[in-house]
């Protein structure tokens, strides 16, 4: 409390230094950021849009007005059986990162005190490499030659090296929840680190146990890092084709790839520009649900 | 011993911390039943390293703590009949008033038809009724502080810990929790153990203070005879003002100590004498009311000598500020109108009754 009441003060005194220098004004201070967002990601997004209601014959674009391919996503049962693999997925990828984040980040925010940061490393350094190199490195796990084999034949549990680990849904869900576990552990760790201590000895001086005091305090309070964490998960699964493309073979196809390929193989842009809205508004709803429920507030 | 009345005992309680630092050292602390005691100290004295201990978020290194009789050293906090109002209050921030009052009681499985009879019950206490839909942001410091308050004593415990409960709230609010706080010991006939930095909150609220320095017990005494008879020469600095001089003992006799201070003969009664007192360094407690002024003085036991440095109105008082060729002392004049006796630079002298210092060991 002294703490905050000394930063106000100090904000206080600044305040007049402050008035001297150029007065930017709301305009000017989001100007950059809002042109950065207007030329990529708001203009892409509106060409593609205005896209998804033209059609494509023979390769050629025929720029006019038809709904089309909406209707031709929606009837598709291809794009039906994929979306609700897809969904299944990102539902199963996001139960099993939050499974084995959620300790993790636990760990080494509450339970860490010295290696704080070196815990802190392990999650971040596998995103510093390539996400194309994480998902390939599963083909040497799980390949005919890969570890995985390797293990079992010296175990002698096979006899010789099998390829049924690879290019299939179980494949694509080990890259992804692998890949994608930073994106959970982080917000919840930022959100467990934020805790005051002395909640937890209030509740505990209460007369709760661990686990009460994990259900009612803890949990509820990590709730807004672990809501984004699970957003972030659940989109990313939602978009993702490299591992599905790498990994996934026939049975392992994902909606990215499915809108891959109307982009590249297919050449056709306005079907594959519509699949894409389909998602997009998917992913959107997801957010605005997480965001009321405080997963965007902080983090 | 802890069957004469002694709600907690603290036998030998030590606590050295990982990296070494000795904060609590073989204390030795034994609170009544309904008592209120305040640990008081500058900080790092180890006096909030004690009520952690008890409350039992610290584990003792060594040392007993005794509640009702019971060994507690092994309890952890959730099982011990002891509650605490934390420093920075320790709401809930996600719950409400009521939910926050009903933890404790929830946490023991009493049932929902008692909790709503008892929660309403401790909002009274502490003079929030009706605010139990409300969320800890939605309150201001002093509500806060009264909800933690309340959601500490609707669980009955043996003993309150306070741990710098006011120390957020600004003055005339916390004069006002202080009259409040004391109110609410009296009506429960709770022991609080109550922990400050603040001398004048200690001297205000308790039945007995312990003063604490450097991980030691210097004394556990009521406020008055700690004004009036400190132990030590910290102790006397810390209890209100005083003036700690310098001093060397000559001689112990039996009507007295012979002291030299400032090139003068000093006489002490044996009574303000420390014990066990040797002949040496020394330090001789003053305390600013008890000083006269005058060029000359008359009538007084003991007289030194010095030069007027500043001197202050401060309502009742008159403050004079007396330098010695070496050290300074401050006399608190009643009588105002001494103020424009004396203006800066005067040399006057300076004095006091034999009975009226204090001499104790250097610090």
């Amino acid at each position: 409390m002294a703490h905050v009441a000394a930063e106000k003060r100090a904000r206080r005194t600044a305040a007049p230094g402050t008035r001297s220098a150029p007065r930017l004004g709301p305009i000017g201070l989001l100007g950059p950021s809002l042109v950065w967002l207007l030329v990529f990601v708001v203009a892409p997004i509106s060409i593609l849009f205005i896209y998804s209601f033209w059609s494509s014959q023979n390769y050629q674009l025929i720029h006019e007005f038809t709904l089309k391919n909406y209707i031709e996503t929606f009837g598709d049962s291809v794009f039906r059986i994929v979306m609700g693999r897809t969904l299944r997925l990102a539902f199963l990828v996001t139960a099993t990162a939050l499974v084995l984040g959620y300790p993790v980040a636990y760990f080494i925010a509450r339970k860490v005190t010295r290696w704080k940061t070196f815990f802190y490393l392990l999650v971040i350094i596998p995103m510093w490499s390539s996400y194309l190199v994480r998902v390939y490195s599963w083909k040497a796990v799980l390949g005919e030659r890969g570890a995985l084999n390797l293990l079992l034949l010296w175990l002698g549990i096979l006899q010789e090296p099998s390829p049924i680990f690879l290019y299939n849904t179980f494949a694509v869900y080990l890259a992804l929840v692998g890949s994608i576990l930073p994106f959970m552990i982080l917000p919840i760790y930022t959100s467990l680190e934020k805790i005051p201590q002395s909640l937890i000895e209030a509740s505990s001086d209460l007369g709760a146990g661990f686990w009460r005091t994990f259900a009612r305090v803890i949990f509820p309070l990590s709730l807004p890092g672990t809501l984004a964490g699970c957003t972030f998960t659940f989109v990313l699964v939602l978009g993702d084709f490299i591992a599905s493309q790498l990994l996934g073979g026939t049975s392992g196809i994902l909606i990215g790839k499915v809108i891959y390929g109307q982009f590249g193989l297919a050449f056709n842009w306005p079907l594959g520009a519509a699949m894409s809205f389909v998602v997009f508004a998917l992913a959107f709803a997801l957010i605005a649900i997480a965001g009321r429920y405080g997963a965007l507030k902080e983090g | 011993m802890e069957g004469n009345g002694y709600q907690l005992v603290l036998r030998g309680l030590t606590k050295v911390f990982g990296n070494g630092v000795v904060a609590v050292e073989r204390l030795d602390l034994a609170v009544r039943k309904g008592e209120f005691l305040t640990m008081l100290g500058p900080s790092g004295c180890g006096k909030t390293t004690t009520l952690r201990m008890v409350a039992g978020f610290e584990m003792p290194t060594d040392g007993e703590i005794l509640c009702d009789g019971a060994r507690l050293n092994c309890v952890p906090p959730n099982r011990r009949p002891i509650n605490t109002v934390f420093q920075d209050y320790a709401l809930f921030p996600h719950m409400t008033v009521f939910d926050n009052i009903a933890y404790g009681l929830r946490a023991k499985g009493i049932s929902s038809q008692v909790i709503r009879a008892e929660v309403p019950r401790a909002l009274e206490m502490v003079s929030l009724s009706g605010m139990e839909k409300r969320l800890p942001r939605q309150l201001s410091g002093g509500q806060q502080q009264r909800v933690a308050v309340a959601r500490a004593l609707v669980n009955k415990p043996s003993v309150l810990l306070l741990d710098e409960p006011l120390g957020a709230l600004d003055l005339k609010l916390r004069k006002h929790m202080q009259i409040v706080l004391k109110a609410l010991q009296q009506e429960l006939g709770i022991t609080f153990i109550h922990v400050t930095h603040d001398q004048e909150e200690a001297m205000t609220m308790s039945d007995r203070i312990a003063v604490m320095h450097a991980g030691h017990l210097e004394q556990l005494d009521t406020p008055k005879v700690l004004y009036s008879r400190p132990a030590t020469a910290f102790v006397a600095g810390f209890i209100g003002d005083n003036n700690l001089l310098d001093c060397r003992v000559t001689e112990i006799g039996p009507d007295g100590a012979c002291v030299e201070l400032l090139g003068h003969p000093v006489h002490v009664d044996t009574a303000n004498v420390a014990r066990g007192l040797a002949p040496g360094p020394a330090t001789l407690a003053v305390r600013p009311e008890v000083i006269q002024i005058g060029a000359p003085l008359s009538g007084v036991d003991n007289v030194v000598e010095g030069v007027v440095e500043q001197h202050i109105f401060a309502g009742s008082e008159v403050r004079v500020l007396v330098r010695f060729s070496e050290g300074s002392a401050i006399a608190n004049l009643r009588d105002q109108g001494q103020f424009d006796l004396y203006s800066r630079g005067d040399r006057v002298q300076i004095g006091w009754q034999r009975g009226d210092a204090m001499l104790h060991a250097s610090p």
